[in-house]
């Protein structure tokens, strides 16, 4: 299939947050951080305009905060809250419904869609009982077109084998260190998340990996073993 | 559970809408844009050859326009890397327009153009041999590489192909480029001569045409390319690709990952098309080919406008047309356009 005559190329990017109650403490960090970002792509406003920028949030349900949207337009970040307890199914649900009918909309704008990329921060695990693996499943699988990329960060208790699992790639997978205050995580997990995005927007081009991951200060790769 | 309505607004335009032309040179540095892009004429094409060398030509929603910025030192030791090159010429049977141009993306942080071309004229003007590569970007030094590909493929070519050109050995031809690649990195940069090493730090496409005229009008061309550099022939049906290109995978999403040289793709061959008198041969890099597309879009218009129907641009307009401004569209374009001479009837005194 020959690409069309696309009016620009972009990449759909998925910021799905843990809103369950052990953030509360922290959810002003994680929404500071969220405007951080704002700024940053206000300013590089080339590798903004390659990125479509989505946030979700979920405890026992799920929020779309922000459609997929062109930071460039954008005047004010929405704020995140957090209460309940952690649905990882709800979350995984959500994206395996709306990223298609997000990409066939992009493409129906005229857009050249590159595949998209999911940043899922959890500083917990799956406390419901529910069958969140199978939601993942049905989330990487290769029968699954537009599957994204996932980036998976634990921070607090998370927990290093399910973040691992999460990920779609074990360099995908990071977990903050061992005695690094959950705020201090948060903190450096934003800024990375800037840096990855920035870079990814500007590495749409020249055949760069679409993907520019930025590992954050104080957090562990799981792609080695070593936890 | 489904969000309400709400919970999820879409910041459209419109809404709450912030100026979106910021641009970091004109707010951080010293840097002065040229222009702000709201006073870009959008309409700078009109179809008849029209165009204000004063300012960008802009195709659908325009980019950022600032000062480029130079080169950073790490990219050298090649310090004189133009941000533009610009030829064209007629031989015998052969018109010939090229410009290979630094892409925004790479004029706005400091990189170099990582594409490069050669043209050469041989058997007294009857055959031209074309090279275009586009290095790699997650290859530092990747200029340096397509630069070494272009020039050395074309050098092969004249030294070693075949006569008659079907009986070239297309295997050897790459074979040799991949290897004088890993000979030069090994050379100035002093790294082990591995084909490893050489790929992570000097990997580039290349697409490589040699074009012989047909004595009753026309020409044959034989293509060969490695990686998504890729070849076209416009006539007035519109756009056909002939080899390369960037294809969207089958699940219609799209990659930029590419493999260059070093790396040889198995079962390497040329592929052979006629170009036929009023007919264009166009070598060009994906920052030309992506925003291509199939070209039945606005980027198609604009160079079938400028190129068919028997008309020759200028080179400086063919190289200003190439530096077209497209939001997202901000690769390296590097773009070889060739017309036969023999037998045209077109409109430019050149091709008669």
């Amino acid at each position: 299939m020959q690409v069309g005559a696309p009016i620009a190329k972009v990449l759909p990017i998925y910021f799905v947050a843990d809103e369950s109650g052990s953030m509360y403490p922290h959810v002003g960090e994680l929404n500071q951080g969220l405007v951080s970002l704002l700024d940053a792509m206000q300013v590089e406003t080339m590798a903004a305009a390659k990125i479509r920028f989505c946030i979700i949030g979920f405890n026992e349900s799920v929020r779309c905060y922000l459609e997929p949207s062109d930071l460039r337009q954008l005047e004010d970040m929405p704020e995140l809250t957090a209460s309940g307890n952690e649905s990882y199914r709800t979350a995984f649900l959500e994206l395996r419904k709306r990223i298609p009918s997000d990409v066939i909309k992009l493409k129906s704008e005229g857009y050249e869609v590159h595949r998209p990329a999911v940043f899922f921060l959890s500083d917990g695990f799956p406390t419901l009982p529910e069958n969140w693996q199978a939601a993942l499943a049905d989330l990487k699988s290769e029968d699954f077109i537009e599957r994204p990329n996932i980036l998976a960060f634990g921070i607090g208790e998370a927990d290093s084998e399910i973040i691992r699992q999460v990920a779609t790639a074990p360099q995908y997978a990071f977990v903050s260190a061992q005695g690094v205050e959950t705020g201090t995580a948060i903190a450096e997990f934003s800024k990375a998340l800037t840096r990855s995005v920035v870079a990814s927007g500007q590495g749409l081009v020249g055949g760069a990996a679409q993907l520019q991951i930025e590992e954050p200060k104080g957090f562990v790769s799981l792609a080695v073993d070593t936890i | 559970m489904d969000p309400p309505e709400d919970q999820c607004p879409h910041y459209g335009a419109g809404q709450r809408v912030k100026n979106g032309s910021a641009l970091r040179s004109s707010e951080t540095t010293d840097v002065t844009p040229l222009s702000d892009s709201n006073a870009v004429a959008r309409e700078p094409f009109g179809g008849k050859g029209e165009w204000r060398s004063s300012e960008p030509v802009v195709v659908g929603e325009p980019g950022p326009v600032f000062e480029p910025d130079v080169v950073r030192p790490e990219y050298w030791p090649s310090p004189f890397r133009g941000d533009t090159v610009i030829d064209g010429w007629q031989s015998r049977s052969f018109v010939v327009r090229a410009a290979s141009i630094r892409g925004y993306s790479h004029r706005y942080y400091g990189e170099p153009r990582q594409d490069d071309f050669a043209v050469m004229s041989r058997a007294d003007g009857n055959q031209l041999l074309v090279a275009v590569a586009d290095g790699v970007s997650s290859a530092g030094q990747s200029h340096v590489g397509s630069t070494v590909a272009v020039r050395y493929g074309i050098k092969w070519l004249n030294d070693r192909m075949g006569d008659p050109t079907e009986e070239t050995d297309w295997e050897a031809f790459v074979g040799s480029t991949a290897w004088a690649l890993v000979e030069h990195a090994a050379a100035v940069f002093g790294i082990g001569k591995t084909a490893e090493d050489t790929e992570s730090l000097m990997a580039t496409t290349m697409i490589c045409a040699v074009v012989d005229a047909d004595p009753g009008g026309g020409a044959v061309v034989h293509t060969i390319g490695v990686g998504d550099s890729g070849a076209w022939i416009l006539s007035e049906e519109g756009f056909r690709r002939v080899e390369g290109g960037k294809e969207a995978t089958a699940d219609g999403i799209s990659t930029s990952a590419v493999v260059g040289l070093p790396r040889i793709p198995a079962g390497v061959k040329a592929t052979v098309a006629r170009i036929e008198s009023g007919e264009v041969l166009l070598l060009g890099t994906d920052g030309f080919g992506d925003p291509l597309g199939s070209g039945s879009g606005q980027v198609g218009r604009l160079f079938s406008e400028a190129l068919g129907g028997g008309r020759v641009p200028s080179m400086i307009e063919f190289a200003h047309k190439l530096d077209f401004l497209r939001e997202t569209f901000d690769d390296d374009r590097t773009l070889v356009a060739v017309w036969p001479r023999s037998g045209a009837t077109g409109q430019s005194p050149a091709l008669l």
